[in-house]
């Protein structure tokens, strides 16, 4: 007799269940690697995301001391010229000085700026401190100073490029060019720059800011005199095509407006289907049907919900009767861009979740439940709305909002329905040609000063946020219907 | 118009007259039993409740008349209110101590209920209509061919030249392709572990995880692809380019765009792996137990019982997962259109740009666009492939997932 533990001693098991072993770690293996890149885009796409729209929310701003009678735009921008000037000797007879220092101030002659240009002007005499947004240059200058030059003690070491080397002396500034050539920029140092040198690392000619600009940056800013603050414009302001003025109030609005309509009309219309269906509805081929249809349309591609909107609701539909010459338009009318038809279009979208959800929500609630009504004497009408219906409501509010949250991100069918132009207030009402917060993504996202970057993903950062509010609120009435029910 | 009314105040005013109704209905039905001594056939609520849905229902009727008959719009903001109350007239007048509103209300509702239920119908019946419609317009133009449309391998709508898709049709499927063939494999195997061999621990903190990937809104997505992805992947052409210089003596081998149909395809895997995980996770779940009771009976390691017994069983329930995950692909609009390019061409190289049928609807629709002319009725054609190309691609994985169910019932 061999030996019964032979066959499992063999060198040629052990081979086969070592292979056997590495396969089975190998596909184990895989699956980690799955979720590993899965996780890992993740990270990068909120990371990415969140790094990217830091700089939007921080703004630079001038603080400027308006001695006097400022009336009008001119007398303005002579003023902030005049007290910036003081911080330099020598600035009011250089008109080079004189040039960048009203280049801060661009933002002053922009249109958009014109309402809050009336806060700084001031009638009376009195002296007032007021901040001026900086202008975007000098904006992504400051936010960027890193990128743009180092700040050395002493000696800069040699970096090899033709750049711009800064040296900052307790009489003024020595700017060596690129040729070589030295001169002295006389203004007052202030402390904290005398005895450094400031290396740029980009030649004049890639630099959005000359270096006298950077210079008086730089002093204005060791001075006090530029201070950066949270960028409440972004949250008061409507879009802008000026990067600094540019906010998402508006489009917060029309988004808001768009929501409430698909709310409106997405949730009576989606849970009386679902009761109807489940509760009602005999068991037919026409039931099957809208059942199927429910469950194709959620998979309809939400570009087609668009296509719809554009045709039906905007255009409205020109009917021909065949062999006569009556003809007519079946619907339309509705304006491009409306919040209202953004909303419709998007309610439409989401009534198969909104369905589906109070479906499963409504067929969880016991029968028992129902015969002990019906017994009692309810009607089927009376089972429906005194005891199904407020039994199933958590779980029909909590798939509703995590439908609306899908709706309230969703962008192609709003561009179809109109949503695509540059809108520079908020909506009056649902009946008024609007933007959308996701839109405004989109249009930023194509702009092409580098400063709309951080913005559009600052924007971003609020839309997901309210998503997670909204996700959040839905998990929170799932889990304390959950503990009740336990109860 | 003498009397104009805003929308928003015309709606106030139907709700206002139907809450009076409702006080009315109710005050009459008392009075009503009061002076006729005889026991009302239903409580005074269901009375109140009987004429402000009529009052409602009858405004709500004019209102959608009135828009679908396109009546002038002051005109149908001031019939509503006038309806609503002529509503509440009748129906308050109507009320008598016998009349049975319990049961008229009900049926009210029922009606109502049926109707909400109905709206799902309109809704595909509003799509195919306007589409089938407008389609039909764009093939009736002079300049526009069915033939050339489907075979037709130069598109240029934009200045109503060409009308030939077939580079449309590529570029989607090519995106489509190249999205599935990174999603697939992730997103089955992340499927396969969460489910064989996570922790519970794993398993909680994964799972929410991926649902935050799914409900990232598309033009998030496209941001980041724009952003992040799109120079990675043209660094990369450039490295590639440069490795193959010396080999084949040209300095571009490998024509690359800043915006191409990789970066695309990348961005679109990741918005589809959480479709794929979580449906591939319900069709392995349909496997019955005892399959892989019987297989690990036998001796099988986990990863043997997989491949051997429950994907082969599963194949036809993860083939049409993968119908569903294309169908989701093929109708994605904002990451292609920020990121694919714009360009109608027929190519291999996913480091070119490449167009998509929504692309092409999104950029034909947007301008002030001009019901009448072909290039924006194209837009409606391509929107009619689109919808037809992915309900049929549902529906065949709908009947795979059915009969697969019935299989496993019967086995």
């Amino acid at each position: 007799m061999s030996n019964p533990d032979a066959n499992f001693r063999s060198d040629a098991f052990n081979a086969r269940y070592e292979k056997r072993r590495r396969a089975e770690w190998r596909f184990r293996l895989y699956g980690r690697i799955a979720i590993a890149l899965t996780g890992g885009v993740l990270f990068l796409l909120i990371g990415s995301t969140l790094l990217q729209s830091r700089p939007a929310f921080i703004r630079y701003e001038i603080k400027v001391n308006l001695a006097g009678e400022v009336r009008d735009l001119e007398a303005l921008h002579a003023a902030v010229e005049a007290d910036l000037s003081t911080h330099f000797s020598n600035a009011s007879d250089n008109a080079q000085m004189r040039e960048s220092l009203r280049s801060f101030i661009s933002v002053l002659g922009i249109a958009d700026f014109s309402k809050s240009r009336k806060d700084l002007l001031t009638p009376q005499r009195a002296a007032k401190i007021v901040r001026i947004p900086i202008s975007n240059q000098a904006d992504h200058y400051l936010k960027n100073r890193r990128k743009f030059g180092v700040f050395y003690k002493g000696e800069a070491p040699d970096i090899g490029r033709d750049v711009p080397v800064l040296s900052f002396l307790s009489d003024g500034v020595v700017q060596a060019g690129p040729d070589g050539t030295r001169y002295l920029l006389k203004m007052p140092v202030p402390d904290g720059l005398a005895g450094r040198v400031l290396a740029l690392k980009q030649t004049e000619s890639e630099l959005t800011l000359s270096p006298l600009e950077i210079v008086m940056l730089e002093i204005l800013r060791e001075g006090g005199v530029v201070t950066s603050s949270f960028n409440t414009s972004f949250f008061t302001h409507a879009d802008s095509t000026q990067p600094e003025l540019a906010g998402i109030l508006a489009a917060l609005i029309g988004s808001l407006m768009i929501i409430i309509v698909t709310m409106a009309l997405a949730l009576p219309i989606g849970v009386a289907a679902a009761i109807y269906l489940e509760e009602f509805a005999p068991r037919n081929g026409v039931t099957r049907f809208i059942n199927a249809n429910i469950n194709n349309l959620a998979a309809v591609p939400s570009i087609v919900f668009g296509l719809l909107g554009a045709a039906v609701l905007v255009n409205g539909i020109d009917v021909a009767l065949p062999f006569t010459d009556i003809s007519f338009r079946l619907g339309g009318g509705m304006g491009r861009g409306w919040p209202l038809v953004g909303g419709v279009v998007l309610a439409l979208m989401t009534l198969p979740t909104v369905i589906i959800a109070s479906r499963t929500s409504i067929a969880a609630v016991p029968d028992s439940l129902r015969n002990g009504a019906a017994a009692l004497g309810a009607t089927r009408f009376q089972v429906v709305s005194h005891h199904v219906l407020p039994k199933s409501l958590p779980g029909i509010m909590t798939g509703s909002i995590i439908g609306l949250a899908q709706a309230l991100g969703e962008t192609a069918p709003l561009l179809l329905i109109g949503m695509y132009a540059f809108i520079g207030d908020a909506p009056d009402s649902v009946s008024d040609r609007s933007n959308a917060l996701p839109v405004l993504i989109y249009q930023w996202s194509g702009r092409a000063e580098r400063s709309f970057e951080s913005l559009t993903a600052a924007a971003i950062v609020i839309l997901l946020l309210i998503m997670l509010v909204m996700n959040a609120l839905a998990i929170w009435i799932r889990m304390k219907y959950e503990h009740k029910s336990q109860a | 118009m003498i009397l104009s009314l805003p929308l928003s105040q015309s709606l106030i005013l139907v709700l206002a007259i139907s809450l009076l109704a409702y006080v009315l209905g109710r005050a009459r039905a008392i009075y009503v039993a009061q002076s006729s001594g005889r026991h009302l056939a239903a409580l005074p609520g269901y009375y109140g409740w009987y004429s402000a849905l009529f009052a409602l229902i009858l405004a709500g009727i004019v209102g959608m008349l009135g828009w679908v008959l396109n009546a002038q719009d002051g005109f149908v903001r001031l019939a509503m209110p006038i309806a609503a109350m002529l509503g509440a007239g009748v129906s308050v007048i109507r009320i008598s101590a016998r009349f049975k509103s319990q049961e008229r209300v009900e049926a009210l509702i029922g009606g109502l209920l049926f109707a909400c239920g109905g709206v799902a119908i309109m809704t595909t019946l509003g799509i195919i209509l306007s589409l089938a419609f407008e389609t039909g317009r764009f093939f009736g133009q002079p300049d526009v061919s069915v033939i050339e449309f489907f075979t037709g391998l130069e598109w240029s709508a934009q200045t109503s030249a060409a009308f030939g898709a077939v580079p449309l049709f590529f570029g989607t499927f090519f995106i489509a392709a190249l999205a599935l063939v990174f999603a697939a494999p992730t997103g089955v195997f992340t499927a396969i572990y969460l489910s064989e061999y996570a922790q519970p621990g794993t398993r909680r903190v994964v799972k929410p995880l991926i649902e935050i990937l799914a409900g990232v809104p598309t033009v998030v997505y496209g941001f980041f692809a724009v952003l992040v992805v799109a120079p990675v992947v043209h660094n990369l052409a450039d490295a590639l380019n440069a490795g193959l210089a010396p080999l084949t003596g040209r300095d571009a081998t490998i024509p690359a765009q800043p915006r191409n149909a990789l970066s695309a395809g990348l961005v679109m895997a990741v918005m589809i792996i959480p479709l794929i995980t979580s449906l591939s996770d319900d069709v392995l779940r349909t496997v019955p137990g005892k399959l892989r009771n019987g297989a690990l009976g036998l001796g099988a390691t986990k990863s043997e019982m997989m491949k051997q017994i429950v994907l082969p069983s599963a194949r036809s329930g993860l083939l049409a997962v993968m119908l569903l995950a294309i169908s989701r692909a093929i109708g994605e609009t904002m990451i292609v259109l920020m990121v694919a390019g714009d360009r109608a061409n027929i190519t291999l190289n996913p480091f070119e740009s490449s167009t998509t049928v929504t692309v092409q609807i999104v950029s034909l629709l947007t301008g002030e666009p001009e019901f009448e002319n072909s290039r924006t009725l194209s837009a409606f054609a391509l929107g009619a492939v689109l919808f037809g190309v992915t309900l049929l691609c549902n529906i065949v994985a709908q009947h795979i997932v059915d009969r697969q169910r019935r299989q496993h019932v019967q086995s």
